[in-house]
């Protein structure tokens, strides 16, 4: 187990090479660089070259990354050119609003999403089922920014009772949380409902049944946790990729997580920004991917055999 | 069947239908059958004869939808099990009356070990018991049916078929049940496995003396284990008796067309006879006997009019219009 788990970790060096070259270039091949995005208008020519000198952006793409991945195996991911400052530290101030929010939308997802499953799964083919099912394609096809708009408008314009943007009340979280949420909800809710259906109609279900155990139970621990395993599958993939995409929300109510910052750099042209960013975020995401399949071994016991077989204590991996 | 018996599950003019996209598929049309304490009693008849059917209808567990039990009177000791609460028949199931069913591949979840499927029987029929002294009972039950206790903590999918099917049969017998309806229980196993798990099954029984109603198409096993057997066709029973009753004195031509079937070691060059043709279609049948278009010895009348059930002794009952001749005999009872 221990053993896989290393392997794991040691496949993500592949991976952040990989993705660092990719994001390296995508970043070049955007026209212009970073003093193309200054206002350069009272400048000299002298001091434009002066200043591409000083970010070493007067030097060849190929030499260019060079110097990037040999201070990235330092462990240095660079500094801003527009801030200054170490890209890691702005990273991690960043991240923590992130998370709040990604946990925000996850909750608003999962206690909206999971339940609606469940129930237009048992009521199949009722209209109940299809009205969930035109909520779930409805949330699916509203794009976020759009959706953040309106409840700006609604909930901050006329109402008045959240805040638009920022982070600076605890209120501030409500709005961009229900956004982002809205959008995961539709794929974990037609997930839920689709593997609810599969489990229902199962025959151990009828086996519990013919036990006499209650129908709630049938339904909670019986069908539910075979359903698990896909639902906890979509749930966390959905939890990294919108600790990863969570920019538009980001950006639409000024959240100052790391989806905005990474939106801004581009802007600017702040290669170490977004490079490093990017980096950052592809290992949280492979760390999150690892810890999908940790918890499969935890819930599903087929899966926990095939990596150790407990009959007198031997251990095997297969 | 006489009187002073005690009679531990009685199904009286059962009718189930299933309705899909407004076809009426008629699984089982005005069935009668009683089972006494202490008897096994073998329900034959071919694949949609109804007998899995009727068989979830004395657990009031047929599907719905699309199931439908349109009329009849189920009693398990007595007890009402169409007109009950949820709650009541929660309390039936798995304690009066259990289920072995036939694939015990999908029979078991996959995410929970053995032990604890078997104690959650338990647990609910024996609240007095906690779940520490439910579990062990759940040990001793694994232990009865050959299965080393300390594979309790074990999930499904580390158990071959016969012995996932035992663990079934541990599940089914955990609170020793009045009824055990064993929906052919051997089917989904190899041959040498359905002996064996046969063998316990029978000895189980004979130890707890429950009352058990075997479903199968498997002429041997009736043979080997039932008392009384009733043969199924079209959701309707067409002969019924004792094991001597139906296997030595044959009357229906079905029962009779079931016997054909079977290959003859004695006779090795014999060709098989098979009933020709296929059971009517349960969404279109017959006005007359379903039988009718198979049989070699329907007249016009069989076509037309339902066979009225007759009893032609203490025990043995026949339904078939040709029986209206004192003097019509199937071949099979021609023979000395």
């Amino acid at each position: 187990m221990l053993q896989y788990i290393w392997k794991r970790l040691l496949l993500l060096i592949p991976v952040v090479l990989g993705v660092s070259l990719f994001i390296f270039l995508a970043v070049n091949a955007a026209s212009g660089d970073y003093v193309d995005s200054l206002n350069t208008d009272d400048m000299t020519k002298e001091e434009i070259i002066a200043i591409r000198a000083h970010y070493g952006l007067d030097k060849p793409l190929l030499v260019r990354y060079g110097h990037y991945m040999l201070d990235l195996l330092h462990g240095n991911l660079g500094k801003s050119y527009s801030t200054g400052l170490p890209v890691f530290e702005m990273f991690m101030s960043k991240i923590g609003n992130t998370l709040y929010l990604t946990i925000g939308a996850s909750l608003v997802c999962w206690i909206l999403a999971i339940p609606l499953g469940i129930f237009a799964a048992q009521h199949q083919g009722t209209i109940f089922d299809n009205a969930a099912s035109v909520l779930g394609v409805l949330g699916l096809s509203i794009p976020n920014f759009w959706l953040g708009l309106v409840l700006i408008i609604v909930f901050a314009q006329y109402l008045r009772i959240l805040p638009s943007g920022g982070a600076e009340t605890a209120a501030s979280v409500i709005l961009p949380a229900i956004t982002l949420g809205t959008g995961q909800m539709a794929v974990l809710m037609r997930t839920t409902r689709s593997t609810m259906v599969d489990c229902l109609s199962q025959d151990y279900l009828r086996t519990a049944r013919a036990k006499g155990v209650a129908e709630k139970r049938v339904i909670n621990l019986h069908a539910l946790r075979n359903a698990l395993i896909p639902i906890i599958n979509i749930t966390l993939t959905q939890f990294a990729a919108s600790l990863a995409g969570a920019a538009l929300t980001e950006t639409v109510f000024s959240w100052p997580g790391v989806g905005k910052m990474i939106i801004d750099g581009i802007n600017q042209r702040d290669t170490p920004v977004v490079c490093g960013s990017l980096i950052l975020k592809c290992i949280i995401i492979s760390l999150t991917m690892l810890l999908i399949d940790l918890l499969f071994v935890a819930v599903d016991p087929r899966v926990r055999t095939s990596f150790v077989t407990v009959k007198g204590g031997k251990k095997e991996n297969v | 069947m006489s009187n002073e018996k005690e009679i531990v599950l009685s199904i009286k003019d059962l009718v189930v239908h299933y309705e899909v996209d407004g076809d009426v598929i008629k699984a089982v049309n005005g069935m009668t059958i009683q089972l006494e304490k202490g008897r096994t009693l073998g329900l034959v008849g071919e694949t949609g004869a109804g007998k899995t059917t009727t068989a979830l209808a004395a657990l009031n567990l047929v599907p719905d939808p699309p199931g439908i039990i349109k009329n009849g009177e189920i009693q398990i000791c007595g007890k009402d099990v169409l007109h009950m609460s949820q709650k009541e028949l929660e309390m039936v199931r798995g304690y009066d009356i259990a289920m072995i069913f036939q694939d015990p591949m999908t029979s078991l979840n996959p995410v929970l070990t053995v032990g604890f499927q078997i104690a959650e029987s338990i647990r609910i029929h024996e609240p007095e018991l906690n779940s520490k002294q439910a579990y062990e009972r759940a040990l001793d039950m694994l232990e009865l049916v050959g299965i080393d206790r300390h594979r309790g903590s074990e999930y499904p999918h580390q158990f071959s078929g016969g012995m996932k099917q035992r663990v079934v049969i541990a599940i089914a017998l955990a609170c020793n049940p009045h009824v055990l309806v064993a929906d052919e229980p051997t089917t989904a196993l190899d041959v040498t496995i359905q002996a064996q798990v046969l063998d316990m099954m029978n000895n189980l029984k004979n130890k707890f003396g429950t009352s058990t109603i075997i479903i199968t198409h498997a002429l041997g096993i009736v043979a080997d284990i039932c008392d009384d057997v009733a043969v199924m066709y079209a959701g309707r029973i067409i002969e019924q008796g004792t094991l001597d009753d139906v296997f030595n004195r044959t009357r229906h031509p079905y029962t009779e067309g079931l016997f054909n079937s079977l290959p003859n070691i004695k006779d090795r060059k014999a060709e098989l006879k098979p009933i020709p043709g296929l059971m009517p279609d349960p969404a279109n049948l017959p006005e007359g006997c379903a039988f009718a278009d198979r049989c070699s010895y329907a007249t016009d009348v069989c076509r037309t009019k339902q066979p009225e059930q007759r009893m032609i002794s203490g025990t043995h009952m026949v339904a078939c219009t040709a029986y209206d001749d004192p003097n019509f005999m199937i071949e099979r009872s021609r023979k000395p």
